[in-house]
């Protein structure tokens, strides 16, 4: 392990040692307030470090291309939102814990975007899941905190496993770790031991079960509506942003970019499970009156959308241009995230501590007695139903004009055809409720003033998610074209092996080539064996992970 | 780029961003904004050249990539289509600024700012030449009627905005897919010789490129109910209209102005450009269908509004009635027919935009919209009777005045196209159509010249009846209503809140509003004849429907160049299908399979 | 030959990591009290680790694809310390539950519905 690769964990190392200290120092410390500083201070010295990080650098097992640079630029802005949003100390002891873990989260999530190696992978998506456990358990202090913590312990852990065992196939047919390893293996270079070639087949069913429950697909979305319910609108928003962004990396990573040659399999399976996901999660929302449980039925609703843009880039990753659903996979979480994030910042802004704003029609009349805030509120609302021209349209147009451009010569194009018109349909009931909560902002009485003593904090992270939402929708084009980077770094077959064919019948004259960009860094880089030195790295983290799991417990 | 142009976009949307302040000042800052943007449109008609360039254009890279061939653009331009549209906007909004000077008291910042933020919508569809442009726009305008209609609008609002904005956006959405299948089409498809890779959605170049190759005939059905979708909704094309009655009788005044005025054209609109020049060969085949929903709107429509006993009830589905004409115009798709049908949207616009007005200052009056409650209203108010003739007299098509211009060319368009070629298929059914369409004229007549019969002539119903019926009788919350109070215009969720306590908006509750006759609250002496803020809210709908009644040339002529190019592509479509065979009408030579269903 | 009568190899290690998987799975699913729905994530786990050392072990792969390291023990061992840091978290929230519920039955938990 050299000292550059050690450079490129840097940002991480920066928010774990943050986590640490702020786990550590609130065992001395009364200090109640400070901590949230610690933390994003922190958060902006990971950004520094990221910034200044030279991306040529070969990271072993850690890529450092354009899809992890996204996503860890996505994290930390996430994990600002958050942090400021969580702001306001917790009524119980336990504030330090609680940013403590939240920094984790972040750091997971920054490293999950970088993993090129299964073993890494995993332990980073821990990093993610075991935090998250404890924020549940941090969050409230009632029953229904308590019962809402043990669902998605239990069902995260099950998930857990599943992808395990997913990953267990991947290394048993192929004998390697590391992702570049498994594609050479795959991609028919290599020949497997007989029968070893089901084990990928296996391995794909069982890592995208485990991730559905990560992204709260159908069917295994059934514990998100009452675990947001249960929980704070912090840890609400955490949970339809962090676990979200980790698990559409991974299959990234795996289904578009470690698995070759399964495409043919994998898309039927993500294109239904994506058109399920979306109706049942849009048609459920309808008769929601817990706000957090709406906006949960709303984030399942958003994920079978992404989940579409994933099937049109596994079906037809050489599509051209921003109809690859993998620019509008990554376009589209950015987007659907600051919508999120903003709206259950309002909530958090409005209630106070005693007395958390929970239902919908907590919200009645906001626009009278809170016009900012319902201003804010209302903004968000539109975006995720997709009203131009806030950024969530931007999304929805990537994800259905992607969707309307696969292959129609097979019977692909047909079941994407199909699956846009359910799609922009399903947009439409959507509507339905998101405009349900402008209207009950706008158009009833107010029954009384929400006392608004959320924080400052909230607050600010509500307004930066609203101008993210309108500047995004205004100008979507850096965006868009830093999702288009993601795509084209992210190792693809070879223009030659397989040749898209356009929709709509015939193609008189084929459009030159699109060349690769040159972006500011090198293309994604590889290692050889796994080696000792990423082994080693985990458990340094593994361990730090349960030094602060034990410091809770036995506190 | 044209300054002016832009300003005309971009001043309003300021204006929404900026306007605050009290009530006084957003109402005159609102006013400035639109008199300054129809001074600008006036100037900008005044330069109009005529003929099919694009006029007053400006075009942006918008969504400019290095890696991927989309292309964008902030592109907007004025042609013979959109000019009048737009004329009709800037003058509309001007209306729809005074209408609601008075009776809007409640928020009034926020009113204003949506009503300028409106502005920019409507005019950005009518000017926008990309396709993404436009559909941005065209959803848009939802957000801020929207509000408009759920917090200044009646009783039911909640549930007229919920209706109105879900409708529009369950068509719009397929019409969304539509134009995007336009786009990827033509993407696949690029010329032979210029191969650029590049994906354009300017509406002008996708006109242009599915002229030379067109797209296969099954498909351009299928993209064109897409299309229709969304259109017909926004029409609103019977039997998709049902959210337009509950909206406009829900709708503030200004709301239901503008909705009558410009917003339903939007849907018409969206036909001439996009799904007649496009998909000529969908629009011919599909031509008998499209002229029979058309009609049937104009009947149902009309047979509808004679049954009304509410003044807004009845124009709303005169309105249905009337765009039934004006798509029926479009889709019958000959040189005469489309441009009456595009005039008789701007006639509508006024004519029924007036009208809306015209109810919206009686009910500030009276507190009442029922026709049984009116009577002879002509003596007391001759001035309301007045602009209120002439709009109706418009509105059912009396030569010398605006209606007429636009319909009878219109009519006789709709017959030639019947009578034009009697080897097509469907002459019989397209001569039906144009006989019945005649009928739709008289009923109009009908149905407008009773309900001005019944409202300003006859024996004047005023105190008499009222003073018996004992206005004590009905409780405090009718006394709030009272015009001379400030009061009188709280927002209707508390009046219904104090009197009801039944909180689901779609079970109507004992209404004040239209319990009764209408009654003169403090003595007869409040209630005058029109101000001269009504009346300058109403004369440029008059000195118009007259202008254009009497030179109806100066309008036409600079629509026509782009009209003929815009359906030129229809009429070579229905000249080689009417050469064919019936069975097989739709030349298919470049799928030999029959296609499955979708596209 | 059946897999009753062949020697032991791959095949009957990863048979028994599914046996185990799946006992697991339905451990968690059935069992009402926390500390048994703990015990089917060990079994669970530990399926997917056996799964691990089987794949990495050069005695049982197939010929030709021996010299594939350690890896799989590695990751077996990870696996295990991750599976400690989630019971410690397990016991925390199951000790909680106890506190708001009285009780270890997590049918008990039957607040949150809509």
């Amino acid at each position: 392990m050299t000292a550059a690769d050690l450079r490129l964990l840097v940002p991480e190392i920066v928010l774990i040692a943050a986590a640490v200290t702020i786990y550590l120092g609130g065992a001395f410390s009364t200090a109640r307030r400070a901590w949230s500083w610690i933390a994003a201070a922190a958060l902006l010295l990971a950004a520094v470090a990221l910034w200044s990080q030279n991306p040529s650098a070969d990271g072993g097992s850690l890529g450092c291309d354009a899809l992890a640079r996204y996503v860890q630029w996505f994290a930390l802005a996430a994990g600002a939102l958050l942090v400021s949003l969580a702001s306001r100390p917790l009524r119980f002891d336990g504030t330090p814990e609680y940013v403590g873990s939240l920094l984790l989260t972040v750091a997971g999530l920054m490293l999950v975007a970088a993993a090129e190696d299964i073993v890494l992978m995993f332990v980073a998506l821990e990093l993610i899941s075991i935090p998250t456990y404890v924020l549940l358990y941090l969050g409230r202090d009632d029953a229904e905190s308590q019962e809402s913590a043990a669902k998605y312990f239990f069902l995260g852990v099950l998930a857990s496993a599943i992808l395990l065992y997913g990953f267990s196939f991947l290394y048993g047919a192929t004998g390697s770790t590391a992702f570049s390893e498994i594609r050479a293996a795959l991609d028919g270079t290599t020949i497997l031991p007989p029968g070893f070639a089901v084990f990928a087949r296996l391995a794909m069913v069982l890592v995208f079960a485990g991730l559905c429950f990560k992204v709260a697909a159908v069917p295994f979305h059934f514990y998100a509506p009452d675990v947001y319910q249960g929980t704070t609108h912090a840890n609400a928003a955490l949970l339809s942003v962090v676990p979200k962004a980790a698990g559409f990396v991974v299959m990234a990573r795996i289904l578009v970019a470690a698995i070759p040659g399964m495409e043919p399999y994998s898309w039927g399976v993500v294109l239904a499970v994506a058109v399920l996901t979306m109706t049942f999660g849009n048609v459920m929302a309808l008769w929601q009156d817990d706000f957090r449980r709406l906006l949960a039925y709303s984030s399942i609703a958003q994920t079978g959308y992404i989940l579409l843009a994933l099937a049109v880039g596994l079906a037809a990753r050489d599509a051209p241009g921003a109809w690859n659903g993998i620019v509008a996979l990554w376009f589209y979480l950015a987007t659907y995230a600051a919508a999120t994030i903003g709206a259950f910042a309002t909530m958090e802004y409005l209630g106070r501590a005693e007395r958390r704003l929970d239902s919908v029609d907590d919200l009645a009349g906001l626009g009278r007695t809170r016009p900012a805030a319902a201003a804010v509120m209302a903004v968000c609302m539109f975006s995720l139903a997709g009203v131009p021209p806030l950024a969530g349209f931007w999304g929805k147009l990537l994800v259905f004009g992607g969707a309307l451009s696969v292959d129609t010569s097979g019977t692909a194009g047909w079941w994407f055809t199909a699956a846009a018109v359910v799609g922009v349909l399903n947009a439409a009931v959507a509507a339905a409720y998101y405009l349900r909560i402008v209207a009950v902002m706008y158009f009833r009485i107010p029954l009384a003033t929400p006392p608004a003593r959320g924080g400052r904090g909230a607050w600010m992270s509500a307004v930066a998610c609203a101008l993210l939402v309108v500047g995004i929708g205004i100008y979507p084009g850096p965006l868009m074209r830093a999702g288009n980077f993601c795509d084209q770094q992210l190792p693809r077959v070879d223009a030659g092996a397989k040749h898209h064919s356009p929709p709509f019948g015939r193609q008189k004259n084929p459009p030159p080539p699109q060349s690769a960009p040159q972006f500011g860094m090198a293309a994604t880089k590889k290692v050889s064996t796994p080696n000792a030195y990423h082994i080693r790295r985990t458990l340094v983290l593994s361990q730090t992970r349960v030094t602060t799991s034990c410091h809770i417990i036995f506190k | 780029m044209d300054v002016l142009l832009l300003t005309t976009l971009f001043l309003p949307l300021a204006g929404a961003l900026l306007l605050g302040g009290d009530r006084n000042w957003a109402r005159w800052g609102a006013l400035a904004i639109a008199l300054a943007v129809l001074g600008i449109a006036v100037v900008l008609v005044a330069r109009y050249p005529g003929g099919t360039a694009p006029f007053a254009s400006t075009d942006w890279p918008w969504l400019d990539w290095t890696a991927a061939p989309i292309d964008v653009r902030f592109s907007v331009a004025l042609d013979g289509l959109s000019l009048w549209l737009f004329a009709l906007t800037a003058l509309l909004m001007v209306v729809a600024v005074l209408v609601g000077w008075e009776a809007i008291k409640e928020q009034a910042p926020l009113y204003y700012r949506l009503l300028m933020a409106l502005e920019t919508g409507m005019l950005g569809v009518f000017v926008a030449r990309d396709i993404i442009l436009f559909y941005v726009f065209f959803e848009f305008t939802l957000i801020p009627l929207f509000f408009l209609i759920g917090i200044w609008g009646g009783r039911q609002r909640r549930w007229a905005a919920m209706k109105f904005f879900l409708f529009t956006l369950a068509g719009s959405v397929l019409t969304f897919l539509g134009l995007l299948a336009v786009v990827l089409w033509v993407y696949y498809h690029p010329a032979p010789e210029a191969a650029s890779g590049r994906m354009t959605f300017s509406i002008a170049e996708l006109t242009a490129a599915l002229g030379d190759r067109p797209m296969d005939p099954t498909m351009q059905i299928w993209i064109f109910l897409a299309l229709f979708a969304g259109f017909a909704v926004k029409a609103p094309l019977w039997p998709l209209h049902t959210w337009l009655p509950l909206a406009h009788v829900e709708a503030p005044t200004a709301g239901s102005v503008l909705l009558a005025g410009v917003l339903l054209k939007v849907g018409v609109y969206g036909f001439a450009r996009f799904s007649l020049p496009m998909l000529p060969q969908a629009a011919a085949t599909l031509m008998p269908w499209l002229l029979w929903i058309s009609l049937a709107g104009v009947i149902y429509g009309a047979l509808v509004a004679l049954a009304q006993s509410d003044i807004k009830r009845l124009i709303a589905y005169s309105s249905v009635s009337h765009l039934g004409f004006c798509t029926l115009g479009i889709f019958a798709a000959n040189r005469l027919s489309v441009a009456g049908g595009v005039l008789q949207m701007v006639n509508h616009g006024l004519a029924t935009g007036g009208l809306f007005a015209v109810v919206g200052m009686l009910y500030e009056r009276f507190h009442t919209r029922e026709i049984a409650d009116f009577g002879g209203l002509a003596r007391r108010f001759p001035r309301l009777a007045f602009f209120t003739l002439v709009l109706t007299l418009s509105s059912i098509a009396l030569p010398g005045l605006a209606g007429f211009a636009g319909e009878f060319p219109l009519l006789v368009g709709v017959f030639q196209r019947g009578w034009a070629g009697d080897a097509a298929p469907h002459a019989l059914q397209l001569r039906a159509i144009a006989v019945l369409s005649l009928a739709g004229v008289v009923l109009g007549a009908w149905y407008m010249l009773w309900m001005y019969q019944r409202v300003f002539f006859g024996p004047e119903r005023t105190g008499d009846k009222n003073r018996g019926s004992g206005i004590g009788d009905r409780g405090s919350g009718y006394e709030a209503l009272d015009i001379s109070n400030p009061k009188s215009q709280i927002p209707h969720q508390q009046i219904s809140g104090s009197l009801s306590t039944n909180p689901d908006p779609r079970i109507p509750n004992p209404d004040p509003h239209t319990a009764g006759p209408y009654h003169f609250p403090k003595g007869e002496g409040t209630i005058r004849d029109l101000s001269p803020r009504e009346i300058c809210c109403l004369t440029p709908l008059v000195v118009m429907i007259f202008w254009i009644g009497l030179q109806p040339g100066f309008f036409l002529d600079r629509m026509r160049p782009t009209l003929d190019d815009l359906i030129a592509p229809v009429t070579r479509a229905c000249e080689t299908a009417s050469d064919l065979p019936t069975a097989d009408r739709i030349p298919n030579p470049e799928s030999p399979n029959p296609e499955p269903p979708l596209q | 030959m059946s897999i009753f009568t062949e020697p032991v190899g791959l095949s009957h290690f990863l048979v028994v990591g599914a046996v185990l998987f799946v006992c697991g799975v339905i451990c968690m699913a059935t069992k009402r009290n926390v500390l048994g729905v703990l015990m089917g994530i060990e079994l669970v786990l530990n399926g997917a680790n056996l799964n691990f050392v089987a794949f990495g072990s050069s005695v049982l792969r197939p010929p030709g694809t021996e010299g594939i390291g350690m890896d799989g023990q590695m990751i077996a061992l990870f696996v295990i310390v991750l599976a400690a840091a989630e019971a410690a978290v397990a016991l925390a929230i199951a000790l909680s539950y106890y506190h708001a519920h009285a009780t270890v039955d997590v049918d008990r938990g039957d607040e949150l519905r809509g």
